[in-house]
C-alpha cells in the first residue's frame, strides 16, 4: 500500500479510539431524545404536540394538573364559575417568582391572554368567548365572556403564563429567543436543530424535582432514536414507532412506558354534504363501517398498541358503556350497500395522509382490500400533509369530493364537546361532517355547564354521530415511551399529548 | 487563465439567476400556504390579511422583483415556521452541511482515486476484483441503509463510534462515510477506465523506458493525465453531496441545511426553502468554480482558452 493509503487509515484509527473514550451520557444530567423539533420555544406561542412536551417543563398554565390527570391549584389557587357560567373569579398564589425574577401578578395573566390571542392561532380559537379581563387586585382577577365555554376550565385556560414585567424590560427579540416561565425548570438555550437545555429553578412555588438539569435533543430519524437509547447515549426517548416496541420490551436494560392519550382518534372521514357521491347516504357510510375487520387492523397493522372505544374513553363525562364500536361483518356491508342503490358497488377515491407517525400507508391499503371485497373499487391516494391539510379543509365546500383516512380526534379532549366541536360540527375547523340536528345538540352541550346536564347531551350527541356514521374510528393513540432501566418517569395522564416534565422523572 | 476564470465566473452568476427564478416558481406551484398558516376557522378577511402580509396576493413576477430587490439588502424573508429571518437560519445551518459534504468528498476523492488507480494498475488480481466490488455495492446499496446499518453495528453493537448528532471527530466519521461511498464508487470507476486508457499510451511507454520507477510512472505521469475526467466527475459528485446530503442528515440527525430545505418543503416555508437553494447554489458554483481552475493547473493547455 501506499502513503496516502496509509495516512488515511492512521487518521481513520486515531479517530475511533478517541471515539471510544468520549461516550455515556452524563449522570447527572438527564437526556432525551424527541423525535420532533417544537415549533417555538415562546410559551405564548405554542400551538402543535410537539412544543408541549418540553415548553411546560418551564411554561405553566393556571391550574397545575398532576401526573395522575387531575387539576389542581397551581398559579391559580382557587376559581369560581357563576352560575350562568359567564364569569370566572380567580385567586391567584402569592410570591410566585418567575425566572427572571420578577413577581407574579394579575397583570401577567391578562399580558399573557393578550399576547397568546394576539400571536397564536390555536389559543385566539379557545378562548373565543372571552369578552375582557377585569382585574381587582395583584392576586384577584375575574374573566368575563360572551357566552360560558365549558372548555375553558379543563384546558387550564388555554394560554400559558409570561411575565409583562420582563417583556417591558428586554422587548421582543430578546423576550423570544430567551423564553422566562414560573415552571419547575427553565430555559437555558435553544440551539436550532439540535437541542434545548433546561435547568431546575430552584425559586420554583411547588415542591422541588429531583432532576437538576435535562437536555432535550432532536432526532427525526426513528430507528435512529432507538438506537441512541441501544447504545446508552440518551436516557429516555419519546414516540416509539409501534413495530419497534416489542423488540424494546424485550431488550434487557431498557423498558416501555405506555400512555394512553387516546388522541389522535385515525379515522375515515366522509364529506358528506355533496349528494352526488355515494356516501352522502348514511347506509353507504355504515356498510363501509361494516366492511372493515378492525381486529386484524389493529393487531397487525398497529401491532395491538392501541386502544379503541366507540366514542369517549371510560373516564370522561358522557362516556357511554352501552355503545359498542362498529364491526366487521361484510355480508351485512354487501346488504346495506345494495339498499342503498349500490348492488354492484361503486368507484371510491380514498385519500390518506403519507406521514411517519402512524401506520397510515398499510392501514390505507387493509382497509382498501376490505372495500374491494364487498364491491367497493378503491384507489388509494396518498398525499403529503399539506396537500391534504388543504384538501381537507376545502371539503366543507358543497361539491366537494372528499373521504380518506385522517388523523381525527374524539376522545381525550379537554371537554367532549372540544372535539364534537371541532371534527364533527358543520363549522368545526377540522370537520368536514355537515349535520343540522348534532349541530343543536352540541351547541346547548357547549353551553351547559351543568354537569349533569352537559352528560346527558353529551350522550345524545354521540349518539347520532354513532348512527349517522359520521366518521368510522380505527383506534386511540397509545404513546410510546422508552427509557434506561434506572429511570423512573410518570407522564401526565388523561391529556392528549404526550408530554415529557422532567419533573416526573427520577433516575435511580 | 484570468479569461478562463472569469469566464466561468460570469457563467456561475448568470446560473445563480436562473436557479433563483426556478425555485421562486417552483415552490408555488405546491398550493396556497396561506389556509396553512392561518387557523382552521379563519375569517376570509383574516386570509386576505395574512396574504397580504406575505406579500402573496401580487403577481409572481411582482414577487420575483421585491425578492431580488430585498435579497440585494440582505433580507431573503422571514421563515413562518421559526420566524427568524430565513438568511440567519440558512447561514447557521450552512456550515453543517458544507463540513459534511466536504469530508465526503476528501473521501470519496481520497478512496475512489487510490483503490481505481490500484485496480488499474494490477487488472484481474483479486485487489481488482476487491476494488469492483467495493465500487458495485457503494452504488448499489441505498444511502439510507448503509448508514442504518452502520449505526446498528458500529454504535450500537460495537460501541465504537457515537449514533447522531454534531459533535467532535468521531460524529464525522459515520455519516462522511455513508454520504461518501456513492461517490467514491463512482470515481473509481472512472479512475480505474482511464487509468487503463492513459497506461496504454505512448509517453507513458517513453516514461517506463527513460528508467523512471513504477510508482513514479503511475502516480505522477499516468494519474495526471487521467485526472481530467475525474475532476470533472468530481465536480459533479460535489454537487450530488451538497445537495443529496439531506438523507444522511436526517439519519444521523446533522443539523444540516438539507433538513432545513426539506421541513421547509414540508411546512411550505419559501423563505426558507428560496434562501436555502439559493445559498446552496451560491456555494456549489463557488465550488466548482474551484473545480475548473483546478483544470486549469493540471492541464495547462485549458488555460489558454
Amino acid at each position: 500500500m501506499n502513503r496516502k493509503m496509509g495516512t488515511v487509515l492512521i487518521v481513520m484509527l486515531t479517530g475511533l479510539a478517541w471515539a471510544s473514550c468520549a461516550q455515556s451520557a452524563s449522570a447527572k444530567k438527564l437526556i432525551v431524545a424527541t423525535g420532533q423539533e417544537p415549533s417555538t420555544i415562546d410559551q405564548s406561542l405554542a400551538g402543535v404536540g410537539g412544543d408541549y412536551a418540553i415548553v411546560e417543563n418551564y411554561g405553566e398554565y393556571l391550574m397545575y394538573k398532576s401526573p395522575n390527570g387531575d387539576l389542581n391549584p397551581g398559579l391559580a389557587t382557587s376559581w369560581k364559575v357563576s352560575p350562568d357560567g359567564k364569569i370566572v373569579d380567580f385567586t391567584l398564589r402569592k410570591g410566585v417568582k418567575f425566572h427572571s425574577g420578577d413577581a407574579f401578578t394579575a397583570k401577567d395573566v391578562e399580558f399573557s391572554f393578550d399576547r397568546a390571542r394576539a400571536k397564536n392561532q390555536t389559543v385566539k380559537t379557545r378562548l373565543r368567548s372571552v369578552d375582557r379581563f377585569e382585574i381587582i387586585d395583584d392576586y384577584h382577577f375575574k374573566i368575563h365572556f360572551k357566552a360560558p365555554d365549558v372548555t375553558f376550565i379543563p384546558g387550564r385556560g388555554a394560554a400559558m403564563i409570561v411575565s409583562k414585567s420582563y417583556y417591558d424590560k428586554v422587548g421582543e427579540e430578546k423576550f423570544v429567543r430567551n423564553p422566562v416561565g414560573t415552571g419547575p425548570y427553565k430555559f437555558v438555550s435553544y440551539t436550532p436543530g439540535e437541542s434545548i437545555d433546561v435547568e431546575r429553578f430552584d425559586g420554583y412555588w411547588g415542591e422541588k424535582p429531583s432532576v437538576g438539569e435535562a437536555r432535550f435533543i432532536f432526532v427525526a430519524e426513528d430507528t435512529t432514536r432507538v438506537a441512541k437509547l441501544k447504545a446508552k447515549e440518551v436516557d429516555m426517548i419519546t414516540t416509539c414507532p409501534y413495530p419497534l416496541v416489542k423488540d424494546l420490551e424485550k431488550t434487557p436494560g431498557l423498558k416501555v412506558i405506555r400512555l394512553a392519550t387516546n388522541h389522535p382518534t385515525p379515522s375515515i372521514v366522509f364529506a358528506n354534504r355533496n349528494p352526488k357521491h355515494p356516501w352522502h347516504d348514511r347506509r353507504v357510510r355504515m356498510a363501509m363501517a361494516y366492511a372493515i375487520n378492525y381486529e386484524s387492523i389493529l393487531k397487525n397493522v398497529f401491532h395491538g398498541i392501541p386502544n379503541r372505544y366507540a366514542y369517549l374513553a371510560p373516564y370522561e363525562l358522557g362516556y357511554d358503556s352501552q355503545l359498542k364500536p362498529y364491526t366487521y361483518d361484510p355480508q351485512k356491508a354487501k346488504k346495506l350497500l345494495a339498499e342503498a342503490g349500490y348492488p354492484n358497488g361503486f368507484d371510491f377515491n380514498f385519500y390518506w395522509i403519507v406521514t411517519g407517525r402512524f401506520p397510515f400507508k398499510e392501514a390505507a391499503e387493509a382497509i382498501a382490500a376490505y372495500f374491494e371485497a364487498v364491491g367497493i373499487r378503491t384507489k388509494l391516494i396518498g398525499e403529503e400533509p399539506m396537500k391534504n391539510l388543504s384538501r381537507h379543509r376545502a371539503a366543507k365546500a358543497p361539491d366537494a369530493e372528499y373521504a380518506g383516512l385522517f388523523s381525527h380526534g374524539r376522545a381525550g379532549g379537554v371537554d367532549p364537546t372540544q372535539f364534537m366541536d371541532l371534527m364533527f360540527s358543520s363549522e368545526g375547523g377540522f370537520s368536514v361532517y355537515s349535520n343540522p340536528q348534532f349541530d343543536k345538540v352540541i351547541a346547548e352541550a357547549k353551553a351547559a355547564v351543568d354537569s349533569k346536564k352537559r352528560e346527558a347531551l353529551i350522550k345524545d350527541a354521540v349518539r347520532i354521530l354513532h348512527e349517522d356514521t359520521a366518521s368510522i374510528p380505527l383506534c386511540n393513540a397509545v404513546m410510546i415511551y422508552a427509557a434506561q432501566k434506572n429511570i423512573d418517569f410518570t407522564p401526565t395522564q388523561k391529556h392528549y399529548m404526550e408530554l415529557v416534565l422532567v419533573k416526573d422523572v427520577t433516575i435511580k | 487563465m484570468k479569461r478562463y476564470a472569469l469566464k466561468r465566473l460570469l457563467l456561475g452568476l448568470l446560473t445563480l439567476i436562473g436557479v433563483s427564478m426556478i425555485i421562486f416558481v417552483a415552490v408555488r406551484l405546491s398550493g396556497d400556504p396561506v389556509l396553512l398558516l392561518v387557523s382552521p376557522d379563519a375569517s376570509q378577511e383574516e386570509i386576505r390579511r395574512v396574504r397580504n402580509e406575505l406579500g402573496l396576493d401580487q403577481p409572481i413576477p411582482v414577487q420575483y422583483v421585491v425578492f431580488i430587490r430585498n435579497s440585494l439588502r440582505g433580507d431573503f424573508g422571514r421563515s413562518t415556521r421559526y420566524r427568524m429571518p430565513a438568511l440567519e437560519l440558512v447561514l447557521k445551518r450552512l456550515p453543517a452541511t458544507v463540513q459534511l459534504a466536504l469530508l465526503a468528498f476528501a473521501v470519496s476523492v481520497t478512496l475512489g482515486i487510490t483503490i481505481g488507480v490500484i485496480s488499474a494498475t494490477k487488472p484481474g488480481s483479486w485487489l481488482d476484483f476487491s476494488g469492483k466490488s467495493f465500487a458495485m455495492i457503494g452504488q448499489a446499496m441505498p444511502e439510507f441503509w448503509i448508514g442504518i446499518m452502520a449505526i446498528l453495528i458500529f454504535s450500537v453493537k460495537l460501541g465504537w463510534l457515537p449514533t447522531s448528532g454534531r459533535g467532535g471527530l468521531q460524529h464525522l466519521i459515520l455519516p462522511s462515510l455513508t454520504l461518501g461511498w456513492f461517490s467514491a464508487a463512482s470515481i473509481m470507476r472512472l479512475t480505474r477506465s482511464s487509468m487503463l486508457q492513459v497506461m496504454g499510451s505512448e509517453y507513458i511507454k517513453t516514461a517506463h523506458l527513460k528508467g523512471n520507477p513504477e510508482r513514479v510512472v503511475v502516480w505522477r505521469h499516468a494519474l495526471r493525465n487521467a485526472l481530467i475526467p475525474i475532476v470533472a466527475m468530481g465536480g459533479m459528485q460535489l454537487g450530488r453531496l451538497l445537495g443529496g446530503a439531506v438523507i444522511v442528515e436526517t439519519i444521523f440527525g446533522w443539523p444540516g441545511l438539507g433538513q432545513l430545505i426539506l421541513e421547509g418543503i414540508n411546512t411550505r416555508d419559501f423563505s426558507v426553502v428560496q434562501t436555502g437553494v439559493f445559498i446552496t447554489s451560491t456555494v456549489f458554483i463557488m465550488l466548482n468554480l474551484v473545480v475548473d481552475l483546478t483544470y486549469g493547473v493540471i492541464d495547462p493547455r485549458i488555460r489558454y482558452e
